[in-house]
């Protein structure tokens, strides 16, 4: 099992562990309701150093990726942050990414850690006529997450100009003699920051943000893995293995918007554009418990009262902000019109309203 | 506070204690810090039959659901309703307050298969639920 460069830390605070990915990653340390509180309220700092660095440098770095991913990459300019989906060649999601252009000739694929094997292997196996360099650095890099309302404020003590970053940007901030990309992105529906930098210096980060985050007077807790997951499902994203997988396309799972039809050719462009001309048989709703009652979970059923099986759900949990359970699946063509189902859980049932995503929004 | 010597503890982490003819149970201080973040408890209706061993409710939490077995076989002859108003209360009190519902045993030495406080501590001990 591989373990991050903060795990002694994760440890001495007692975090409670579990496999993820091939690593030992924090799920929680005391309560996943209370670090999603800390988020929604203040500011959590979140350990996803499992997730996976792939550098795509050289003359056609940009033009490479335009190939590869649905986004347009070459004309955001330098310093952008551009959410992108890599299909593959059945118009499947090998993994969803996010690209910080670090310069034209140097872009940083920050990748799933399930991922950072097939992203690789499908990145390597195509630049064969483009002039790039790829490299995957996964095992040198660490990420520190800090997320919510009080995130800037606390980040900003770090070095003044992360608060010059603006929303979905990325800048290179010298921070005691390393370079930290400093990116305005998460996974939590609030503001915040992924800050990626090398192993070494990643354990003195967190200690720096741990340090700074209580004095700023709110809500302030390390976050796992547990508190990642019920923030993301608030905000609507997508995960890997969930909404996103080799056999749902960029359209299915909601997300069109990623995909640039603009661009004169990309991967399974002509795949996407037959779909989107014959339409869906399937796409991704939210779901909210009319009441308190059994938790959905990936694999359960969507019902309709007549008890016709209209759909699957592919994440479920109980809102912290809400207060109630909520879940997104699909929903087969013929019942898109219909807003009231039932989610079966091993029979376990739990009535249910279809909601516009996402459940949470700031 | 609740005299644990007087409780009966189940190797699936319920508790059970005998009054008043009945049988009161509950899930253990280790269980409920097992499970965390409790969320929603499903709980037997009254007048239902079990055996020792069945399932016959769920506690859910934030990331998982876990069952809760009978640890006698019976009738249920009440449910602790305040637990599906304030599910927390199993994680402040889960001996006391906290308690889940009431069997009324049909045979109450069923109870001395259960394990003594002493001998259920040497199993979480060494395993997690």
């Amino acid at each position: 099992m591989k373990h991050t460069a903060l795990y002694e830390i994760h440890r001495a605070l007692g975090a409670k562990f579990a496999p993820f990915a091939g690593f030992e990653m924090p799920i929680v340390y005391k309560s996943i309701l209370d670090e999603h509180r800390a988020v929604r309220a203040g500011a959590g700092i979140f350990d996803v150093s499992h997730m996976g660095q792939i550098f795509v440098a050289g003359p056609d770095s940009c033009k490479f990726l335009d190939y590869l991913l649905t986004n347009d990459i070459s004309a955001p300019p330098i310093g952008s942050a551009i959410y992108a989906h890599m299909p593959n060649d059945r118009g499947g999601v090998i993994d969803d990414l996010i690209v910080y252009k670090l310069s034209e000739r140097n872009n940083l694929l920050v990748v799933n850690a399930s991922r950072i094997d097939a992203d690789w292997e499908w990145i390597k196996k195509h630049a064969e006529g483009f002039t790039v360099e790829i490299s995957d650095e996964s095992p040198h890099y660490g990420i520190v997450a800090i997320q919510g309302p009080l995130a800037l404020k606390i980040s900003a003590q770090l070095h003044p100009k992360i608060s010059e970053i603006q929303k979905m940007k990325v800048s290179v901030i010298p921070w005691k003699s390393h370079d930290i990309i400093a990116a305005r992105t998460g996974y939590t529906g609030e503001d915040g920051f992924e800050l990626i930098a090398e192993n070494e210096i990643i354990a003195p980060l967190w200690q720096e943000i741990a340090r700074l985050g209580p004095t700023c007077a709110g809500a302030f807790s390390p976050c796992g893995l547990g508190a990642r997951d019920t923030l993301r499902l608030e905000a609507g994203f997508p995960l890997w293995g969930h909404e996103l997988s080799e056999d749902i396309t960029s359209l299915e799972s909601g997300y069109s918007w990623v995909i640039n039809w603009n661009k004169p050719s990309f991967k399974s462009k002509n795949i996407l554009e037959r779909q989107k001309q014959a339409g869906l048989s399937r796409k991704i709703f939210g779901f909210a418990g009319a009441s308190a009652g059994p938790v959905p979970r990936q694999g359960s059923l969507i019902l309709t009262k007549s008890a016709q099986k209209a759909g699957i759900i592919t994440s479920g949990s109980f809102s912290p902000t809400l207060g109630k359970p909520i879940a997104m699946g699909f929903v087969d063509k013929a019942y898109w019109n219909e807003t009231n189902f039932i989610l079966d859980t091993g029979g376990r049932q739990l009535q249910a309203q279809t909601v516009k995503l996402p459940f949470y929004n700031k | 506070m609740v005299d644990r010597s007087k409780l009966k503890f189940a190797k699936t982490h319920e508790w059970a204690r005998l009054e008043n003819g009945a049988v009161i149970v509950g899930i253990t201080d280790f269980a409920q810090q097992e499970i965390r973040d409790i969320v929603y408890v499903e709980l037997p209706k009254t007048g239902r039959e079990v055996k020792q061993g069945e399932p016959l409710g769920v506690i859910e939490s934030v990331k998982a659901a876990f069952e809760i077995y009978a640890p006698v076989s019976g009738r249920v002859v009440a449910v602790n309703d305040h637990i599906s108003q304030d599910v927390t209360k199993i994680h402040k009190d889960p001996f006391g307050e906290g308690w889940l519902f009431k069997i009324e045993a049909s045979s109450p030495a069923q109870l001395e298969t259960l394990m003594n406080e002493a001998d259920y501590q040497k199993i979480t001990a060494e395993s997690h639920r």
